[in-house]
């Protein structure tokens, strides 16, 4: 059906099919980012999840029901978790504390 | 080039063992005929690799992320076609300031001086929806798919989509190439002004405007 909405063009009728197939790879995108096995914090895994969604969304609008989502997901999840050149979140600013000065009137 | 059995068993031992290589990684290891087979099989290990313990429960935010990210890829009402919106989501979440991007790309096809200038403002028009995607170079598309780490047949197909130009004069900011009118093919004026450019305009001017073999 998507291979046909995509030939006519027709973009209304391929958002919808375009939405359930990117929410069937949402948790498969969380599986395989966990299974990677990598260890950041949730600003860095969220970006991978980003980053792998846009993937899979750009691939979908491409091949449609052609890809096997399930396979998809998982593939382009793990590549991004595993991806050496990964830029991290940076980290928090520990800045000192304030000092505490009052004004002594002398 | 190696045989397709080899080369599946060294992949089944590098995801098990966590190491970062993509799938065109082993498809450029073996011949063009055996690429497909070698393809599907994987997709068979990754599609047994996600059923096997069943997915994560997922925050329901996740979701809403999703639904959001695909609104705003397909959105007509931006005019600025799914590439843009693409290149600036994935900048986004890789990180990726504009500026380290362009300076990738000047690297790549030895631009600086005025001609970096050119292609500065050439991709400004690209990521806000001034060029068609038609206009586009193969070339700039693989560069911009090996910086991104995306498949370039997946940005060529987004550019293939992006081909609306919006209904309102498209300003472009900075000085040299002006105003981009509806009716009007950036590139056919480039051509135009190619006999007294410089190599680098010229080659910019290919990049983004100069059609798939530019």
């Amino acid at each position: 059906m998507f291979a046909q909405a995509k030939e006519r063009g027709d973009r209304d009728l391929q958002e919808p099919l375009l939405q359930q197939l990117v929410l069937r790879s949402v948790p498969i995108i969380s599986r395989a980012v966990r299974d990677s096995d990598v260890s950041l914090g949730p600003r860095d895994l969220k970006a991978i999840e980003d980053e792998a969604l846009i993937k899979v969304l750009a691939r979908l609008a491409r091949s449609g029901e052609r890809a096997d989502i399930r396979a998809l997901a998982y593939e382009i999840g793990r590549e991004c978790a595993l991806d050496p050149d990964r830029r991290l979140a940076p980290a928090p600013k520990l800045s000192p504390p304030r000092p505490k000065l009052r004004i002594v009137h002398g | 080039m190696a045989d397709i059995d080899a080369v599946l068993a060294e992949a089944l031992e590098d995801i098990k063992q966590g190491r970062a290589r993509t799938v065109p990684d082993y498809l450029k290891l073996v011949p063009d005929a055996d690429r497909e087979r070698l393809e599907e099989l994987l997709a068979v290990f990754h599609n047994h690799q996600a059923a096997a313990e069943g997915p994560d429960p997922v925050d329901p935010q996740r979701y809403q992320d999703a639904l959001e990210l695909v609104d705003r890829v397909f959105s007509e009402e931006r005019g600025e076609g799914d590439l843009p919106v693409l290149l600036t989501e994935l900048r986004r979440a890789r990180r990726i300031p504009r500026e380290e991007l362009l300076a990738g790309l000047a690297e790549r096809f030895g631009l600086a001086g005025k001609d970096r200038k050119r292609l500065q403002r050439a991709y400004h028009q690209l990521e806000t929806g001034q060029i068609e995607g038609r206009c586009l170079s193969d070339r700039l598309l693989e560069a911009l798919g090996s910086l991104l780490k995306i498949d370039p047949r997946d940005l060529r197909s987004a550019a293939d989509r992006s081909g609306r130009i919006s209904s309102a004069p498209a300003q472009a900011f900075g000085r040299g190439l002006g105003e981009v009118k509806n009716d009007e093919v950036p590139g056919d004026r480039g051509s135009a002004r190619q006999a007294g450019s410089s190599q680098g305009e010229r080659l910019v001017h290919d990049l983004f405007y100069g059609g798939p073999d530019g």
